[in-house]
């Protein structure tokens, strides 16, 4: 999962040992889950691929089945196959580069969510082509939050604050009496100065945000001003280009949240916000390259703005 | 009514627990132009998720710079610099010196993170002002 987390859970000792049964729960997910873990479910999904069905963790099942859902729901935006395009960019790795249009295209065909075969009864998965990989990077995260919640929740916890690799999830609002004042961060902050873009207050949901600004390959954006950064549009197999910078979700459900900052980016703010305003629970901000925000309905009046690089358009 | 059995809490009734793990990853957070926010604030530095060290920053004048060296074994260091321009990992020898490219941190929450080092330094505290945020979605 790539990730850090941090866990504050307000409570007796009784909260205490339910957090630290989420973080073996966490982890636990992150072993079923992981792209790199040796033994993990995708690892052995993504070898047996043109080969043969793999069983797998129900929990594995679960948010691979999500994720098409996803996939089918966003018109293929977010696309659980699109490992083949992200090895090939390896803009996470430590030798990212910019590949030709002929790699890219032979990469392309390999992606299709719609290739991966799930078998209910069985709980296996297959991918049908010999090449094909499916990464849950943009979901599992989401996935392990709500387990987490879940467990703390169970034990009575009622005020809690955690992050899960830039994902924020809260339970209850700050102990204090307030809301949990979240920031979003500020996807040219390196360049502005300002660590948030704006603050929101929020209690029972998780803010998730996605953007250009987390990886990309430094040397070309230096030389180029062009960002090639780790959020693909599995339509060209380039780096999604509708023209955000960053997209944030607030939802009470964190797999939603994960999976719809991901489809918001790569759709861009018409469609995606399309297709958000028809969701209950959900709530977005999206960024604009011309550092124009935008908000949904049920956001507006309660976001705090705290950068003036930025204009919200109310 | 349980906001305001937490509002007066009872010594030794509320526990707070903060748990930290690192996996891998990073996170990059920074400011250039604000001055350092001092309310009760103390500079922690952790390895592998135990806090080894921690500064207390004062609350007047300028902050004396200082510089820390961490070494997490095996002949790996970071070198912390804690001064008025915020607090910053100046030099490392890990093999991305994504803590190096790290920009300064100045307010309560934000953290630099050397990942091959389980190295974290975070800047801990009340922060007062209307930027204040309990914590950061990125």
């Amino acid at each position: 999962m790539d990730t850090i987390m941090s866990f504050k859970v307000f409570g007796d000792r009784s909260a205490k040992k339910a957090m630290n049964k989420a973080v073996d729960r966490v982890k636990e997910i992150e072993e079923h889950m992981s792209s790199t873990y040796k033994d993990s479910d995708i690892v052995k999904i993504n070898k047996a691929a043109g080969i043969e069905p793999v069983k797998v963790h129900d929990d594995t099942f679960y948010v691979i089945k999500k994720a098409l859902e996803y996939g089918q729901l966003s018109d293929g935006a977010l696309d659980i196959t699109i490992k083949p395009i992200a090895e090939l960019w390896g803009i996470t790795s430590d030798n990212p580069k910019v590949p030709t249009k002929e790699e890219i295209d032979e990469k392309l065909a390999l992606v299709d969510y719609r290739k991966v075969v799930l078998d209910e009864e069985n709980k296996t998965v297959f991918l049908e082509e010999k090449g094909m990989g499916i990464d849950l990077g943009a979901i599992a995260k989401g996935f392990a939050a709500d387990e987490a919640v879940r467990i703390l929740r169970e034990a009575g916890v009622e005020n809690a604050l955690l992050n899960l690799g830039g994902n924020v999830i809260t339970i209850g609002g700050n102990p204090d009496g307030r809301p949990w004042r979240i920031g979003i961060q500020d996807p040219r902050s390196q360049e502005t100065g300002e660590p948030h873009l704006a603050i929101i207050g929020v209690a029972d949901a998780t803010v998730v945000s996605s953007g250009d600004y987390e990886r990309y390959i430094e040397e070309v954006y230096e030389k180029t001003g062009e960002r090639y950064h780790h959020i693909f549009d599995p339509k060209t197999g380039y780096p999604a280009d509708k023209g955000l910078m960053a997209s944030t979700i607030i939802s009470g459900s964190s797999i939603d949240a994960d999976a719809l900052s991901t489809i918001l980016f790569v759709m861009g703010y018409e469609e995606g916000f399309k297709l958000i305003e028809k969701l209950d629970n959900v709530e977005a901000i999206a960024v604009t390259a011309n550092k124009e925000v935008y908000i949904t309905e049920g956001l507006k009046g309660s976001l705090i703005q705290s950068n003036d690089n930025y204009r919200i358009m109310d | 009514m349980i906001m305001d059995k937490f509002m007066k809490p009872k010594i030794g009734d509320l526990f707070i627990y903060l748990f930290i793990v690192v996996l891998i990853g990073l996170s990059l957070l920074g400011l250039r132009t604000m001055s350092i926010d001092r309310s009760n604030t103390v500079v922690q530095i952790q390895l592998d998720g135990k806090v080894i060290d921690s500064y207390e920053i004062s609350q007047e004048g300028e902050i004396e710079a200082r510089e820390i060296r961490v070494d997490s074994g095996q002949g790996g260091y970071n070198i912390v610099r804690i001064s008025s321009e915020g607090i910053a990992v100046i030099d490392a020898n890990c093999p991305d010196k994504l803590c190096v490219r790290s920009p300064n941190i100045k307010v309560p929450g934000q953290s630099i993170v050397c990942i091959p080092h389980k190295f974290v330094v975070r800047i801990i505290g009340e922060s007062q002002g209307d930027n204040a945020v309990d914590d950061t979605a990125s």
